[in-house]
């Protein structure tokens, strides 16, 4: 299972990902729950952020023009 | 508060959306690790069975390559990345569902190793090249980087779902993320080219663009895309890149294996690759900054031989000081190659069959990873060190830097020579 990771998109070690976990969970000593939490509110407000600031820009584009 | 003034070019946006997208394909795909104890255990398999489940997807990833990239140059990235995440998310959403471990098989390694092929650099580089011509290097190299951050943030998160819940919803939700999120934002921000919204690459003015030369044309530009066999560079390229897929898997492979063999913990191990995820992300977007300013072959050549000097000294360095070296070394030039070699292939094919090619470069690379992973066990398994792989891929590398050096750019670079408009793009 040890195949190439952050390449190419293939996968990361098991043991960089132990690794990765027990940092993740020494640097932020918080509950699965609130992890969780925080990455969902980071997915769903980063795509509508984005989607609304790429939409008011060619909206302004296209006013100037 | 200049930080905060959003970019005036809609070029970014395209490139902040395939970040996203990038993040989320990238991410879930290297989380396959986590899953690997829960899909044993449901389905009563071995891991060695799994494994060889993600080893057919490596490979049917590097022949999707020049698929899409075919797809790419005759559909546009969007339709194309649109779909391929259509049928990512699609084939996420069975695999949450899947009845048995033929079924899970079947659908990673064929329908989601293909489809993601879809959405990773080949198609995306050859959006970017389009609506970038002076910036190219630094935007494929930010979203070069939408890869690495789909590691470092998706996996810990998927990594705390699976704790909650169960692999089969952790799944489930990956599907709509990738349904829901990704595929909206895609179809609604992503354009093909600037010229589709009365654009021009980088947000010249159209006089600009004109003195520019045209986008589609580099100074060697063929008619039909395997024409460009004919032609040096592409050689060159392919020659370079296929050692970089060499020594990129094989580290990836037998790092932590290497490092407990010479008394390493494999915590260790995994901190220095951690410090080689770090670099990487400050490697692969300075790489492509500076790619813009001077000659791309130049960086490309430095790199191959940064990451050469690495491996030198992974080899000859007492291991406890070695991957330290290596990791901070070598994790410069990780990811660095990527938006070097496509903004290369397109500046001296043009954007015009960008995606074959680029699709036909990515092919060799993921070939020659799949055989240097190979090859460096049976080594350590008849030598009972990896000195002589290690040291093998420091040479392999020495000669990826000529190869890349080899490339006249100044010669057959549309940044240097100026492109003669053809009847049909005048």
């Amino acid at each position: 299972m040890r195949s190439p990771p952050l390449h190419h998109s293939e996968p990361v070690d098991p043991t960089l990902l132990d690794w990765i976990l027990h940092q993740v969970d020494r640097l932020l000593p918080f509950d699965p729950v609130v992890g969780v939490a925080i990455g969902g509110v980071l997915l769903l407000a980063a795509p509508a952020v984005l989607a609304a600031l790429a939409v008011r820009h060619a909206r302004r584009r296209a006013g100037r023009a | 508060m200049r930080f905060l003034r959003l970019p005036s070019f809609y070029g970014w946006y395209v490139v902040a959306a395939i970040f996203f997208v990038s993040m989320t394909a990238i991410g879930s795909r290297q989380a396959f690790g986590l899953f690997v104890n829960p899909w044993s255990k449901e389905f009563g398999v071995s891991v060695a069975t799994i494994s060889a489940i993600s080893s057919v997807g490596w490979v049917i990833n590097g022949l999707a390559q020049p698929v899409v990239g075919r797809l790419t140059d005759r559909y546009g990235g969007r339709v194309t990345m649109g779909t391929s995440l259509l049928i990512l998310g699609v084939g996420t959403a069975i695999l949450s569902v899947a009845p048995n471990i033929w079924v899970l098989g079947f659908i990673h390694a064929a329908v989601i190793s293909f489809a993601v092929g879809g959405v990773m650099f080949t198609p995306s580089t050859t959006v970017i090249a389009r609506w970038f011509r002076r910036k190219r290097g630094t935007a494929m190299g930010i979203l070069a980087a939408g890869g690495s951050f789909g590691g470092i943030l998706g996996v810990p998160f998927l990594a705390y779902l699976l704790l909650l819940t169960n692999w089969r919803l952790t799944w489930g939700i990956v599907a709509a993320v990738m349904l829901l999120l990704a595929l909206p934002l895609l179809l609604l921000v992503v354009r093909n080219d600037p010229w589709q919204l009365g654009l021009q690459p980088d947000g010249e003015t159209a006089e600009e663009a004109r003195r520019a030369g045209p986008q589609r044309l580099g100074p060697l530009t063929v008619e039909r895309w395997p024409q460009c066999f004919r032609s040096a560079p592409l050689w060159l390229l392919g020659m370079s890149y296929v050692v970089c897929g060499i020594t990129t898997a094989m580290v990836a492979t037998h790092f932590v294996p290497y490092a407990e063999n010479e008394g390493i913990s494999a915590s260790t191990a995994a901190l220095a690759f951690g410090l080689l995820s770090a670099m990487n992300l400050m490697g692969v977007i300075g790489a492509g900054w500076l790619s813009d300013r001077m000659p791309r072959k130049n960086i490309l050549t430095a790199i191959y031989w940064t990451r050469g000097l690495g491996f030198l000294l992974l080899a000859f360095l007492p291991a406890g000081v070695g991957i330290w070296a290596f990791a901070a070394v070598a994790g410069i030039s990780w990811l660095a190659t990527v938006p070097l070699t496509s903004a290369l292939a397109s500046e001296i094919y043009g954007v015009k069959n960008m995606g074959a090619i680029v699709g036909i470069l990515t092919m060799v690379h993921q070939f020659g990873g799949a055989a240097a992973v190979f090859l460096a066990g049976v080594s350590f398994d008849v030598l009972g060190s990896y000195t002589p792989a290690f040291a093998g891929a420091a040479a392999t590398l020495v000669v990826a830097g000529v190869t890349a050096s080899l490339v006249q750019e100044r010669l057959t670079s549309a940044r240097y020579v100026g492109v003669a408009l053809a009847p049909a793009e005048a």
